[in-house]
């Protein structure tokens, strides 16, 4: 049976003045890469992008473009790493060449304009918008769990053009042990926790969080801590500050219920299943995926609204369109 | 608007037991059976052990052993109506373990010690028969996720592959009907069932899935201190069945890749031994990172080894992840995937939704999932120059791809997010890797040794 179809993809067409956006292309070692210039290039307080490329023999070719300056700007920002830069000049990149500029520039200047942003396995996520307040005020542990809408975004090059791919998401995060231990007080906590608890726990050794039980309040020379077993296996004794519920609600249910009350945890369960489209509900089938292309737009028009759209790069303006790419034509298909 | 780069696929039919052709796998095991039962479930009563164990630190439901032993019941019913098998249920002796903290591994070791008592005490009770025809029920508290020392990882490392068990938390006990069906469905497959083949067979003569990750071994309070390359291949016939699966643990990356070689090699030869043929259609199914360069041309060289030896083999490499931000958003489904949908990116790269909306018959849209569903991306990474086209060499691998989301032999749902080649080759990988993990913590005894060959899926 052939039937019509419309297929609607989550991405938006960028649109530029030119095809090529003027750089400054460097070249530096792999160890001067590593200890000076990414750090230079990646801090948000100096207008620049940049694409890297690892070349054969220890070495990186770096193209860097300016966000919303000249490009002499950029020339007169690069003199800080001047010493550790092996050879510069003036160069230029082909659109479709450009996609890590483009997310880049998109990301550092989300972060000035007051959005908190993360770069992870090469998609960014950025999150502002708190939501469900009203319900979470409600609660009797308003302070247990805050929920963002979060969009993790990755421009793509597909047949005919460079695409920036928006997928909303929800964003939980958990309270820290510190807050925990303040509202719970030190009998009711170390009890609850002798249960094991998920969590999520700094490692000094990788200096990030990662995925942990907590299974023990103590008393150490160094104050308060929590003794966790990281998902490994491994053992440790973490500050309290640095050790945070997971943020799964439904991970959390015996903790929050055993603790909160079956309503605190319902009011937070919801709002988890309500605003993350990756658990829906029943009903939501004729509902969520109507709100996940609009969230899309959504952060299309956030971003536009915060003057972060359109960017100029060098001396190239950059910006996307507000509908996301429709396509359509006929679908053969067995129907059963 | 833009011309049409996108399609949707057939949904693959299963076929079961007295030719019977269905979609859906509960009503086509309630009507034809399953496809194929081994020969000891023919003939005599299996047998299902329950083992309980307890954690002192929660408070466990009163009737924790209640509800397991009528889960049991309930299970042994499941077992007659969808497979055909006579059941011997041993509820009356159950054996039971008393663990405190399921997380502390003191206690784990304990718990791993006990569980060897019982195997054994199990072994001299019913000697051959346990690892030829019995099934041992573990009932216990879930664990948290992602966490290597727990009890789950615990007892798969103690009883392995060698008896066949099945861990049932007190989340599947809260809600028996769904759980009941998947349980028995994914032990029927552990103990050697073929619940059902697809009815149309894939164009390919073998699948060979791969899967890789890195095991890092670390001290208390410092770094990684080293690691070791874990590697796994998933092979899967032209019908759409598992018929092994390895795992290999190796210091080197070099190494892992040759293992992975020798075996995509020796499951093409036995392909042309079983079948006479002297030409074999073959398709490699990477998860995770793409095949390195090295990579593909050790592969290219073991297809060249083969050419020597008379035998012509036209291949394709895949590469498959989820790891992808993009959604394909059907008008005509409510802004939902439709299952089979796809989207051609480039002639060697597409995106698949594999699950999504489907329709049964004149009703409206069946939505098989809740939530919106990953979308794949499957990239042709290589291919046989004998081949045709980019774009159609590509259709074909998303056919194949769809086609084997619905072999997973597990759980009772129309389909999964992804083939069985890559999800079964992944959790050997982080099921082996887990065990490993465990040994080297507790300093365990385990049944599993590395480089085995297993047979029957007892990972699921």
């Amino acid at each position: 049976m052939i039937e019509r179809a419309n297929v609607i993809l989550n991405c938006f067409a960028l649109k530029t003045s030119d095809a090529n956006i003027s750089t400054v292309k460097a070249l530096v070692s792999d160890e001067s890469y590593r200890l000076h210039v990414k750090h230079f290039l990646q801090d948000p307080e100096v207008s620049i992008t940049y694409k890297v490329k690892r070349l054969p023999k220890g070495l990186f070719e770096i193209h860097v473009a300016s966000i919303d300056v000249s490009l002499d700007e950029v020339e007169n920002s690069i003199e800080k790493v001047k010493d550790h830069i092996m050879d510069k000049e003036r160069s230029s990149l082909e659109l479709l060449k450009a996609k890590e500029l483009i997310e880049r520039a998109l990301f550092k200047k989300l972060i000035t304009k007051g959005w908190s942003c993360e770069y992870r396995h090469g998609y960014y996520t950025c999150y502002r918008e708190k939501l469900g307040e009203n319900e979470i005020a409600s609660t009797k542990a308003p302070w247990l769990f805050t929920f963002y809408r979060e969009y993790r975004y990755k421009t793509m090059v597909m047949t005919d053009g460079l695409y920036l791919f928006v997928e909303p998401r929800l964003r939980v995060e958990g309270t820290d042990f510190s807050s925990l231990l303040k509202y719970l007080g030190d009998g009711v906590l170390d009890e609850v926790i002798s249960k094991g608890v998920s969590c999520i726990a700094y490692r000094e050794s990788e200096k990030r969080y990662r995925r942990a039980v907590a299974v023990r309040l103590i008393n150490s020379t160094k104050g308060r801590r929590v003794e966790v077993i990281y998902f490994d296996g491994e053992e440790a004794q973490v500050e309290l500050e640095k050790v945070k519920l997971i943020g799964n609600v439904l991970w959390l249910k015996g903790f929050v219920t055993g603790l909160f009350g079956q309503e605190a945890y319902e009011t937070y369960a919801q709002l988890q299943r309500r605003y993350s489209f990756s658990l829906g509900t029943k009903e939501s089938k004729y509902t969520m995926g109507s709100e996940f292309k609009e969230e899309s737009k959504k952060f299309i028009k956030n971003v536009r609204d915060s003057n972060v759209l359109p960017l100029r790069l060098s001396d190239v303006v950059v910006d996307v369109e507000d509908k996301p790419l429709e396509v359509d034509g006929n679908a053969s298909r067995e129907v059963w | 608007m833009r011309a049409e780069r996108f399609g949707n696929l057939e949904v693959p039919k299963r076929r079961f037991g007295g030719g019977f052709i269905e979609v859906n796998p509960r009503r086509g095991l309630s009507k034809g059976g399953p496809y194929a039962s081994p020969a000891r479930i023919k003939e005599e009563a299996t047998l299902v052990i329950p083992l309980i164990v307890k954690s002192s630190v929660y408070e466990e439901p009163q009737n924790f052993k209640e509800k397991a032993m009528e889960f049991l019941d309930k299970l042994c019913e499941e077992f007659r109506k969808y497979f055909r098998m006579s059941v011997e249920n041993a509820k009356e002796e159950p054996y039971e373990v008393l663990i405190t903290n399921p997380y502390k591994p003191a206690e784990l070791q304990r718990l791993s010690a006990e569980l060897r008592r019982i195997k054994n005490e199990l072994r001299d009770r019913y000697g051959d028969a346990l690892e030829q025809r019995a099934v041992v029920l573990i009932f216990a508290r879930q664990s948290l996720k992602y966490q290597k020392l727990s009890p789950y990882y615990v007892s798969k490392c103690v009883l392995g592959h060698e008896i066949a068990s099945q861990v049932v938390t007190d989340v599947a006990l809260s809600n028996f009907d769904m759980s009941l069906a998947n349980v028995s469905l994914g032990v029927f497959a552990k103990l050697g069932g073929i619940p059902w083949v697809l009815n149309n067979f894939l164009p390919v003569d073998v699948v060979v899935g791969v899967g890789k990750t890195i095991i890092k071994y670390r001290e208390e309070g410092r770094g990684e201190v080293s690691q070791d390359y874990l590697g796994s291949v998933a092979i899967v016939g032209a019908n759409g069945v598992i018929s092994e699966v390895r795992a290999k643990v190796a210091s080197t990356k070099e190494e892992l890749a040759s293992w992975i070689g020798s075996n995509v090699q020796r499951a093409v030869s036995e392909f042309v031994l079983s079948s006479g043929t002297e030409e074999v259609s073959l398709s490699i199914h990477y998860s995770g990172k793409k095949p390195s360069k090295d990579e593909l041309d050790g592969l290219k060289e073991v297809i060249e080894d083969l050419k020597n030896k008379k035998i012509k083999v036209s291949y394709k490499v895949l590469h498959i992840t989820d790891d992808v931000n993009a959604s394909l958003l059907c008008k005509g489904c409510n802004y939902y995937p439709a299952s089979g949908l796809y989207y051609l990116l480039s002639d060697k790269e597409a995106y698949l939704t594999p699950l999504g909306a489907l329709k049964l018959g004149s009703s409206g849209p069946y939505y098989s999932f809740t939530g919106i569903p990953r979308t794949l991306k499957v990239s042709l990474v290589d291919a046989s120059e004998d081949n045709e086209g980019g774009a159609s060499r590509l259709t074909e691998g998303l056919r194949e791809v769809y086609y084997l989301t619905f072999m997973h032999i597990a759980g009772m749902q129309i389909n999964i997010n992804e083939p069985i080649t890559t999800k079964y080759s992944r959790d050997v990988a982080r099921l082996v890797g887990s065990v490993v993990c465990v040994r080297k913590k507790l300093g365990m005894e385990c049944s599993i040794s590395l480089g085995d060959v297993y047979e029957r899926p007892w990972f699921l």
